[in-house]
This record gives structure tokens, C-alpha cells and sequence, in this order.
């Protein structure tokens, strides 16, 4: 018999709790609760990325945390979507429903997303969208890295390393994909064909991000072109793959290879070993993403949109930790 | 006389399977890229290339002569690859060891769909699928999401760059004064592995029986399960031979590695004429098959096609070559 | 000989169909008149079948003339001939399991292919045709949850919803339970009623006692009985099956084969005392099966000596079927046994692959279990015996090249060379070639299951002469045979199944296609002739 009463106690409490958790649930506007951000009371931040199969969002998570570690009265939720739009976007709502104060997303698609990431602003809820955009203007911040600005530095740096003149490989990521295009796009323009007459892109191929497609493709342009000075892959993987293929082909010594993405464990580490002769940081922007957060969660103002630099490393500059490209 | 027969016998499989490569070859004449097409070197990198994919196909010729299919292989692939060079590199352990160890990993994970398809009589397609799942993410956790790098360590802090083991070197090489790369090598070994294996063993004559009828082999007193479970542990073996192989190409352990390597391979199988039905076919087949996929995407890369154009060429070509082989059955039966 | 009446729903007159060398039907007239149920009787390929494949238009070459209710008609097809009034319920139901009652029956009905299905209207019409049938069923159940005579019925209500007039039913009762068969029953009765022809088909005597109006018996292809129910009996029905042969085979031996007189042994007329002196090769005790919940066997008991040969005779569905497969272990732990020993030696019936190791092998009566045709003829001689032409797993292809050419001396096998493809043979070389791989394994006991169907009668005789090879040399031969006079030619002993039991045995002196007819016709009073104090 004396279970009950406590049973009977658990029971009330636990309904007790649940209709309390209720309007707090369905409360919306601006009125919402905040955490203190103190460290009894931390700032919740919630950071919704879209795919972690991708070493490059590995890192950005990294990024994001590393930033956080010094700060005890900020605490993280994340969570990977798993390229999915729509589980990207219950992964918004939830969040929401947790009563974050900050959201931080990446997202998959814009179209898909652009609602959620709305509905949460007009919650109240400072928004950070990373890497790529969503449509309209219901967010807070925008930051971004500009594929087309890397790519026009790694033209200008090719033409620099050519003298002027040679044949270059160019190794596209997708090409129904953005970022493969303005890497494409930022490079030619870079390159400057116009004025440089002696350069010339004599090979082209897509890749689709992938080593060992990259490798197939440089064999087959090692097979149709000859004297070949300098191999532009849209990411360092692919230039990896255009090295190892070269090297089979004994020609790799005079052969330049540029890639971009630049992580530590992978084109940085190219550089470091003398595989690459240069790569771009296509950076993550986590850091920066955290950054921005404490601006806003301390109520300074910050612009709209925020566009990221990148990191040049080459061999001279790879030890002191590359040379930032305003 | 029985040499002879044998020959009549196998000349019209073999022979449909030959012409589609012929033609390819053709094509390969025609749009020589400047002459590309007839160095040597072009075809030691498409038999370079095709090798990863063949290995796999090996396999794959024994689980769909059995009557099955295994989606596994691209993400046992992938784990392999991760688990090689997480054992080599950062844990260290020495090549062989390492060796033995991600073999015997892949053979357990295809006798593990083999034992579910055998046991409890679940769709292949299912099981293996469930499998391909499973393989991929346990190649992430293993890996963390990252490629195991000579520069991976196994506590938190990154370690000093080590240089890569003899054994990686040692299977991107080339052989024979450079004409032949060492995976090719490996490739060979593989195929005539299971030529023999499916001509003069008796578990060979077995997934023939097995795959053709599988109720008649029962009752043939054919140790159907155990047929079964060996076709898949087979295929997850060589799977786990082809991830060593990859991952000595790459340097590295890249746990994404052989996304959609089992289509690959499969389509290999299938261009050589060995029948998704089960029973019929062989590894001398999926040869062919392999060298058609191989000299295909070879020219459609030579001539640099855009991506576009060469996807759907191959989808062209391999339609187009799978019911030529149907029509030249038909013919041949009647 | 025609005789037309006025108002017959269908007459064939002087049909013949022959299939190769083979004459299936010759110069047959038949008729079917409405309010009649016409009884076709005959043994096995006495061209029953064959008669009713040309009125359903599944056989379409043939000579002679079918009229439809006076009107010549030649069937394209068997759909033609359903659009035409004819259905035919066979055994194997046309009904498809997934789908309901009322999909089932409103399938094909009406609409072409892309019209709107209207669900309402079809679940009305489907409730209103079950209520006509007096059938107490949910018309949304899925087909395949309902017993089989509910499917039967269904069948013959789709049937009458397509306005057929002339039905056909080819053994309809050989699977259904007694009360079962009973509703059957009353709804022929009920179908003569509305007249409609009926023509029905079945080896149970007292089902054609009961519901026939008509008997037209079938021998050779030829018609060799046909009046009214009324003015004829049993015996002269019986009489009529076994044709002129009916004297001939009365005795014992049979009709004297080639075979028979070059054999290398003569064990026809061994006595029981004899036999008893040789080994027993195999012994089971209360062998049982039932699948799922239907008993197939029960409590079977038998003795084999060595070097014998028995026959296994019985109606389809009585367990004659099951029995070797149940023997060989195929049914796994669904059949019980209370003791098997073979040689003596006990063992447990539990899977194939133990009982080929035990020395005991099956041949499945359908050829897409025993046959595997992708494979060549030498290789599909020595699949069960591999072990014979292999050392340490690896094959020699030369031994086994040499084993499939012995074994092909002892029955040819018609084909361009031992490494010709088995799908690429004839039926009856198939056959051989399934035989000679269970007989390679040199067994001590051989279960077939109907080795001599659908083969030519040289092929046959083959076939038979190499049976009886194989027991001289010492093996025990259980076979399953529908067809009496192969039963007589072949065996030592015949035992005779009726409902999962075995309730007659036969001794070789007792043979007699007139005893062995009675003791299938009336298997019940069979066993209560020979096993009174245990009788149900």
C-alpha cells in the first residue's frame, strides 16, 4: 500500500510538468524566455548542419566547437540532417521547440529551408545561415565563402607560377553543382585568357569531387596531352588524385598542382609532404559563426551579410600557417 | 572429341560477350584521340583502373551464379579501406597481420548476409542492402567521419606525419619494366581465383546447381546453405581485397570510398552475360564484361565527353549490349 | 456414329488429336446437353484430358468438328472459349490470392484497361453473387486466407457471372474434405438446375454414382462406353476402361515386355516367405505428416527388401505424392516418425542431405525439381556423387566425363555429346538424365515419384528396364505410378494409399488390373477388408 501514494505522487508530477512545458511550447512571439548565459544558465545555441559525410562539414563542426570551448556559457545542440532537406527541417523546428537562443544552420537547399529559418526569426531566434543561402531576407546574418573569389586567386596565382605561359588541367568538381561552377568561372577569369595568350586549358574534365575519379581523368589527360604544367583541381582530393596519376606516369616532377578546401588533414598536409604546390582555404566559417553569435547574443548590431577571405598555402608559407588573401 | 565439344559449347557465351568489346574496341580505333588509344600506357591505366571495380565483379559473377545479389560490396569496400589504413597507419600493426585481419573481416561480414539469405530464406537484395548500410556506417564510426592519413593519430592530438608503409607503395606500383600495375596483378589473381574455383572445385559445381534450381538442388543433396554463406563470404573477401587496393591507390582510408562500386560491378557481370537469374555464366565472362566497362569509360575519357554526354552513353551502351546478348541467345536456341 | 440432339450446348463429332507420334484422340464424339452432368471416365492418358483441353481451347489442332449450340465454332484460345460460355475449373485455380473476393470477381469483368474501378458497385454486385451461391464469405477477404472449396466455388460463381453454360471440373474434390465435397455437390446440383451442361471429371466412383446422369468412359483415344448412368453399372464401367486390353492384362505378368525377357533377373512371383529371407532395407514405423493442418500421412508403416520393387498406387491426394518425399526427409521436421532404420541401421528422417548420406535418394515427379538444366548432362549425372569424381574438393573433369558415359550405357541418353546442355534435351531425355543422376549415387533404398510421366512409351520402357537393373543389383525401389499397367508390368509388391494411409498390399500373384482398379475405385472397403478390427 504505500507504493501507491507514491506512485499516484510521480504520476501527478509528471502530468504536472507536461502542462506546464505546454504554453511554454505554443508561447511565440518575442516574449520567449532567454537564457541567462551564464555558466548555470548558458546560452543554447542550436546547429543544424546538412550532411557530416563530407570532410569539409566534419571540419566546420570542429571549427564550431573549438570556438565554443572557451566560453562556459554557451552550449551547443547539433545535429546532422544527413542530406536530407526535410530532415533538415524538423531538425529546425525541434530545435526551436527547445527553446534555443541562437540558431546556427547550413543548409541543404535554399527553397527547401527558407520557411523554417523564417519561422523561427520571427520567433525571435537570431539566425546564422553558413556556406549557402536561403531565399529572401528573414535571417539575421549570412556567412559565406566566395568560391569565385578562390577561384579567381588560384587563376592569378597559376599565371604567376607559369611565367605566363603553359598548358594547365583543369579538374572540375560537379558541374551541376555551385560551387563547382563559380570554381570554375572564378579560375577562368583569374587566368585572364584574353591577355595571357600563351596559357592555355588544353584538358578539362569532371571529377565529381572524387579521388579516384580524378586520377582516371589525368591519366587519360596524361595519355592525349603533352608537357602539361600545372593541374587546377576544384578540390584537394582531386588534385591528389591528378599527383598520383602523374607520378605513375613519372611526369609529376614537372607538374604544378593547385587545389582548394585546404583542411588540415588533407590539402594542407599536401602541401606539407610536397604533393601540392598550393591550396586554398575554402574556410568554414564556424569560427566566425561563433563570433558573430556572442555579438548578437550580447545585442550588438552586425551586418547582414558577412563574406569570408581565404588562406593561401604553399610551400614557403605552409609552416607559418599560410597567408590570409583579404 | 570432349575438347571440342567443350569448345562448341562454350563458344557462343564467350562470343556474345566478345562482340559487344569488339565494338568497343572499334569505337576505341575510330576516336583514337590523337593516337592516345594505341600507347600502352593508356590501356596499363584503364586495366589500372578497371581493377578495383573487377575485383569486386569477381564476387560478384559467384553470389549471382548462386541465384543472389551482394549491394555490399561498395560499402564493405569502403571499410575495408578504412580499416586497413587505420591498422597500418596509426595502430601500426605490421602489413600481413593487417592483411589477414581485413580479409577475414570481409569474408565474416558476406558469410553474415550469406547466413541470412541461407537460414531464414530473406531476400537477398534486402539482406545485402541492410548490410551496405551497416558496412558504411560503421566505416564512419570506425574512421570518425575523416580519411585515415599517414598523419592520424590514435589519441586526440594530431601526430607527425609518418612515411606510408612498404605495403601501400608496394600495390601502386608498376611491374614488369612498368608495363603492368600491381593491382592489375592483383585483379588477375582474383579472376583466375574464381575461375577455379567455379570450374574445378565441387562447391564451384554447387553454386551452379544452387543459383539454376535451388529446390533441386536441395533435394540433389546439394549443401544449398553452405553454398550460399561461401558465395557470400566470397564476394565480402574479395570486397575486402579490392578495399586494401583502394586504399593503397589513395594513400589514405576514406571512409566514402565505393559509393556505388556495387552498380559497377554488377553491370560488369551482367554486360559478360552471366544471367541475374543465377546458374548460368562464369568468371571468363565477367572478364569480358569488365574490359567492355573499362575501354568504354577509357574513350569516353580520352575524348574528354562532357559528363553528360558519357553518362548517358554508357546507359546507351550498356542497354544496347545487354539485348544483343538476349537476341543472340535467341537465335543461338532455335 | 454422331448422334446430335436438338438442342445439345456443345457436340464435338469425330474429333482426333494426335501430339507427335502419339494419338491422343481418335474420331471421338461427345455432347453436352443442358440440366446433364456428363461423367469422363477413363484411365491415365486414356485422352480424357485431351477431350476436355479442346472444348476449354487450350488444344487447338485438331481434326473433327466442335459446335457450339448448333453453330460451328474453332477456338483461339482458352479465353476465347471462357467468352464463349465454356469454363473450365481445374485444380489449379485461376483466382489470384492477394487480391479480395470482390477484386477477384469483378476482374476482367467489365472496362477496358484504363477505365475507373468503381468499388462500390463491384462490392454490391460481389455480395449479391455470394449470396446467390449461398456462400457465408467477406467479400473483402483476401482469396488466398479462404479454404480451398470456398475457392472452388468462387470460381464457379465467377464462372456463372461471365454467363458460362457449359462447365468443366477436372478432379474437383481429389483435395476437399467430405462436407466440403458435399457443398460441391449441391451446387452442381444447383448449376444442372439452372441448365447448364456440366462435365465432370473424377476417379471417386461413388461421387459419379451420385451425381452423373451420363457416362462416356475414354480408352486409347477412343470412346468406348457412352449411355445414360441409368443403364449401365460399375463393373461394365470398369470393363470399358481397361478397353480391349482388359483380358490381356488380367493376367498376372501383363503384356510381355522386351525388356522383361532379357532382364537380368526375374523376381515376378517371389512369395512372401522368400522375400522375408533377404535383407530388409527399409523399415518405418508411424510415419506422419500433416501440412499445414491437413493430414497427408498418417501413421504410415512399411517394410522394403532389398532388390524390390514397390509401387505406391493411389487416387491424387490420397498421400502417394508425400510418401517419398516424406521418406527422403524433404518435409523436414513437419513429418514424425516414431522409427526408420535403414539396413538395420536407425536413422532420423530429417533432411535430404542426410538421407543421401544414409544411401537414400528421391526423384521428385516434376522435372523443374530434378533437372537442372543450365547445367550439361555429365554434369547433372554427377551432381549428387560428386564425391566419386573429386579429390579434396577439387573436381576431375575426366573422371566425370568417364562416370556420366558409364551411366549413359546403362540408359541412353539421346543428345549430341555428355556436355550438351540438359534444358536443350527433349522431355524424356531429361528424364532419363534425372534418373541416372540419383541412380549414380548407387543408393539402398530409391524413392521415385512418377518417373515414367509425360515420356514416350520407349523412353518408358527404358526407363523401367533400368529400375529393374538397378534393384537386381541389390537396391530397394519405391515408385509411385498412376498408371495401373506400369504398376503391373514394374512391380513386386503394389501398396494402395487412400487418406494418408496405407490400406491394401498387394503380392505380385494377386495382380490384377481389375483388383487393383477396385482397390483404388473402393479404397475404404479395401480397408475394411484388410484391416477390420481398426477400421474408422
Amino acid at each position: 500500500m504505500p507504493m501507491f501514494p507514491r506512485r499516484a505522487f510521480v504520476g501527478t508530477l509528471v502530468c504536472l510538468c507536461t502542462l506546464s512545458a505546454l504554453p511554454s511550447c505554443s508561447s511565440s512571439g518575442s516574449d520567449r524566455k532567454r537564457h541567462a548565459g551564464t555558466p548555470d544558465d548558458p546560452y543554447v545555441i542550436g546547429m543544424s548542419q546538412c550532411n557530416l559525410g563530407e570532410p569539409w562539414r566534419v571540419q566546420m563542426n570542429a571549427d564550431i566547437k573549438r570556438a565554443t570551448s572557451p566560453y562556459p556559457n554557451i552550449k551547443i545542440i547539433f545535429k546532422d540532417a544527413q542530406n536530407d532537406s526535410l530532415t533538415q527541417r524538423a531538425h529546425v523546428e525541434e530545435l526551436v521547440a527547445q527553446g534555443i537562443d541562437l540558431l546556427v544552420i547550413s543548409p541543404k537547399e535554399a527553397a527547401p529551408l527558407t520557411q523554417p529559418v523564417a519561422d523561427a526569426y520571427k520567433k525571435g531566434i537570431p539566425v546564422i545561415v553558413l556556406d549557402r543561402a536561403v531565399q529572401g531576407e528573414e535571417y539575421t546574418v549570412f556567412i559565406g565563402a566566395d568560391n569565385k573569389k578562390i577561384g579567381r586567386e588560384a587563376g592569378k596565382w597559376a599565371v604567376k607560377a607559369l611565367g605566363g605561359k603553359g598548358k594547365i588541367v583543369e579538374l572540375k568538381g560537379l558541374m551541376t553543382s555551385t560551387p563547382g561552377q563559380d570554381r570554375n568561372a572564378g579560375f577562368r577569369e583569374g587566368l585572364d585568357l584574353a591577355n595571357n595568350k600563351d596559357i592555355q586549358v588544353v584538358f578539362e574534365a569532371d571529377m565529381a569531387w572524387l579521388e579516384p575519379n580524378a586520377r582516371k581523368e589525368m591519366a587519360s589527360a596524361l595519355a592525349t596531352q603533352s608537357d602539361i604544367q600545372l593541374v587546377y583541381a576544384h578540390n584537394d582530393p582531386g588534385a591528389h588524385g591528378a599527383y598520383l596519376a602523374a607520378k605513375e606516369a613519372d611526369k609529376h616532377g614537372a607538374m604544378k598542382f593547385i587545389g582548394i578546401d585546404a583542411l588540415p588533414h588533407e590539402g594542407i598536409r599536401y602541401v606539407k609532404d610536397g604533393i601540392l604546390d598550393a591550396t586554398f582555404a575554402y574556410p568554414t566559417g564556424g569560427a566566425e559563426a561563433i563570433e558573430t553569435a556572442i555579438k548578437i547574443l550580447q545585442g550588438e548590431k552586425v551586418e547582414k551579410k558577412i563574406t569570408l577571405g581565404t588562406r593561401i598555402y604553399t610551400k614557403e608559407n605552409v609552416a607559418k600557417g599560410g597567408e590570409e588573401i583579404k | 572429341m570432349f575438347v571440342e565439344r567443350l569448345k562448341i559449347a562454350m563458344r557462343h557465351s564467350f562470343a556474345r560477350a566478345l562482340l559487344p568489346l569488339l565494338l568497343v574496341l572499334f569505337v576505341g580505333l575510330v576516336f583514337n584521340a590523337n593516337g592516345a588509344f594505341f600507347a600502352w600506357s593508356t590501356h596499363r591505366s584503364m586495366l589500372r583502373e578497371i581493377s578495383v571495380h573487377g575485383i569486386l565483379a569477381c564476387g560478384m559473377t559467384v553470389v549471382i551464379l548462386a541465384g543472389g545479389i551482394d549491394l555490399a560490396v561498395g560499402s564493405v569496400l569502403g571499410l575495408s579501406a578504412v580499416v586497413f589504413a587505420w591498422l597500418t597507419l596509426p595502430f601500426e600493426l605490421s602489413a600481413p597481420l593487417s592483411l589477414i585481419a581485413v580479409v577475414f573481416m570481409g569474408a565474416a561480414l558476406g558469410a553474415l548476409s550469406g547466413g541470412f539469405v541461407a537460414r531464414y530464406r530473406v531476400q537477398p537484395f534486402v539482406v545485402t542492402l541492410a548490410m551496405m548500410v551497416f558496412a558504411r556506417g560503421l566505416a564512419k564510426l570506425v574512421s570518425g567521419g575523416e580519411k585515415i592519413t599517414v598523419a592520424t593519430s590514435l589519441g586526440a592530438e594530431p601526430a607527425a606525419p609518418k612515411a606510408l608503409p612498404a605495403i601501400f607503395r608496394a600495390l601502386d606500383t608498376k611491374m614488369f619494366g612498368g608495363n603492368v600495375s600491381a593491382v592489375t596483378l592483383v585483379f588477375a589473381a582474383c579472376a583466375l581465383a574464381t575461375w577455379l574455383f567455379l570450374k574445378h572445385l565441387r562447391a564451384g559445381r554447387y553454386v551452379y546447381a544452387t543459383g539454376g534450381n535451388r529446390e533441386a538442388a536441395e533435394l540433389s543433396g546439394v549443401p544449398t546453405s553452405l553454398t550460399l554463406i561461401v558465395a557470400y563470404a566470397l564476394s565480402g573477401l574479395f570486397a575486402a581485397i579490392a578495399g586494401i587496393c583502394q586504399a593503397a591507390q589513395e594513400t589514405h582510408g576514406d571512409p566514402e570510398t565505393g559509393t556505388g562500386y556495387e552498380l559497377e560491378a554488377i553491370a560488369m557481370v551482367v554486360l559478360g552475360g552471366t544471367a541475374l537469374s543465377g546458374g548460368r555464366g562464369g568468371m571468363g565472362l565477367t572478364l569480358l564484361g569488365a574490359l567492355t566497362m573499362g575501354y568504354l569509360q577509357k574513350i569516353l575519357s580520352l575524348n574528354a565527353f562532357q559528363t553528360e554526354a558519357r553518362l548517358m552513353l554508357t546507359g546507351v551502351i550498356l542497354l544496347a549490349a545487354v539485348l544483343f546478348q538476349k537476341f543472340a541467345n535467341r537465335r543461338a536456341a532455335t | 456414329m454422331t448422334r446430335q440432339s436438338a438442342n445439345a450446348l456443345a457436340t464435338l463429332s469425330g474429333v482426333s488429336v494426335t501430339f507427335g507420334a502419339t494419338r491422343a484422340l481418335a474420331d471421338v464424339s461427345f455432347e453436352v446437353l443442358p440440366g446433364c452432368v456428363h461423367i469422363l471416365a477413363g484411365e491415365n492418358g486414356a485422352g480424357k484430358s485431351t477431350l476436355i483441353r479442346v472444348l476449354s481451347g487450350v488444344v487447338r489442332e485438331y481434326t473433327g468438328e466442335l459446335r457450339l449450340a448448333g453453330k460451328p465454332v474453332r477456338f483461339q484460345s482458352a479465353r476465347d472459349a471462357s467468352a464463349h460460355g465454356v469454363a473450365t475449373i481445374y485444380q489449379e485455380l485461376s483466382l489470384i490470392g492477394s487480391l479480395s473476393v470482390a477484386d477477384n470477381l469483378a476482374l476482367c469483368t467489365h472496362g477496358g484497361f484504363l477505365s475507373k474501378i468503381d468499388r462500390r458497385s463491384e462490392l454490391e454486385e460481389a455480395k449479391k453473387l455470394l449470396q446467390e451461391m449461398a456462400l457465408d464469405i467477406d467479400p473483402l477477404a483476401p482469396v488466398e486466407t479462404l479454404p480451398l472449396a470456398d475457392r472452388q466455388l468462387l470460381e464457379i460463381g465467377r464462372a456463372l457471372q461471365k454467363k458460362a453454360t457449359i462447365f468443366i471440373f477436372d478432379e474437383p474434390t481429389s483435395a476437399l474434405s467430405e462436407p466440403e465435397a458435399e457443398r460441391l455437390m449441391v451446387r452442381i446440383n444447383g448449376l444442372k438446375k439452372r441448365g447448364c451442361g456440366i462435365v465432370y471429371i473424377s476417379h471417386r466412383m461413388e461421387e459419379n454414382d451420385r451425381i452423373g446422369d451420363h457416362v462416356t468412359v475414354l480408352c486409347d483415344g477412343k470412346v468406348t462406353l457412352d449411355k445414360p448412368k441409368k443403364v449401365t453399372d460399375r463393373a461394365e464401367i470398369v470393363d470399358a476402361m481397361m478397353g480391349a486390353g482388359s483380358r490381356r492384362a488380367l493376367s498376372p505378368a501383363g503384356a510381355p515386355q522386351p525388356s522383361l525377357q532379357n532382364g537380368p533377373v526375374q523376381t515376378a512371383l517371389e512369395s512372401a516367405d522368400e522375400r522375408s529371407a533377404r535383407n530388409v532395407a527399409l523399415q518405418v514405423r508411424g510415419l506422419s505428416l500433416n501440412v499445414p493442418s491437413v493430414p497427408k500421412l498418417c501413421d504410415v508403416s512399411l517394410e522394403v527388401f532389398a532388390g524390390e520393387i514397390v509401387g505406391i498406387a493411389g487416387l491424387r491426394g490420397s498421400g502417394t505424392a508425400e510418401l517419398p518425399a516424406a521418406l527422403f526427409g524433404a518435409w523436414g521436421a513437419e513429418a514424425r516418425v516414431e522409427s526408420a532404420a535403414i539396413e538395420g541401421r536407425p536413422f532420423s528422417i530429417v533432411s535430404p542431405t542426410d538421407s543421401i548420406k544414409a544411401g537414400i535418394v528421391y526423384l521428385a515427379a516434376d522435372r523443374q525439381k530434378t533437372v537442372f538444366y543450365d547445367l550439361d548432362i555429365a554434369q547433372n549425372i554427377s551432381l549428387s556423387s560428386l564425391e566419386s569424381v573429386s579429390k579434396w574438393g577439387v573436381l576431375r573433369s575426366t573422371d566425370e566425363y568417364t562416370l556420366a558415359q558409364k551411366m549413359t550405357s546403362l540408359l541412353r541418353v539421346a543428345a549430341p555429346s555428355m556436355r550438351s546442355w540438359a534444358g536443350s534435351l527433349s522431355g524424356g531425355n531429361q528424364q532419363k538424365t534425372a534418373l541416372l543422376r540419383v541412380v549414380t549415387t548407387r543408393p539402398k533404398l530409391l524413392l521415385l515419384d512418377e518417373p515414367a510421366r509425360g515420356v514416350d512409351l520407349m523412353a518408358k520402357a527404358d526407363i523401367f528396364e533400368t529400375l529393374r537393373k538397378v534393384a537386381a543389383q541389390g537396391t530397394a525401389v519405391v515408385v509411385v505410378l498412376s498408371e495401373l499397367k506400369d504398376m503391373i508390368d514394374l512391380c513386386d509388391r503394389v501398396m494402395v494409399m487412400s487418406r494418408g494411409r496405407i490400406v491394401r498390399t498387394l503380392e505380385k500373384k494377386d495382380f490384377s488390373l481389375g483388383e487393383l482398379r477396385l482397390a483404388l475405385d473402393d479404397p475404404e472397403a479395401a480397408e475394411h477388408r484388410e484391416t477390420g478390427e481398426q477400421a474408422p
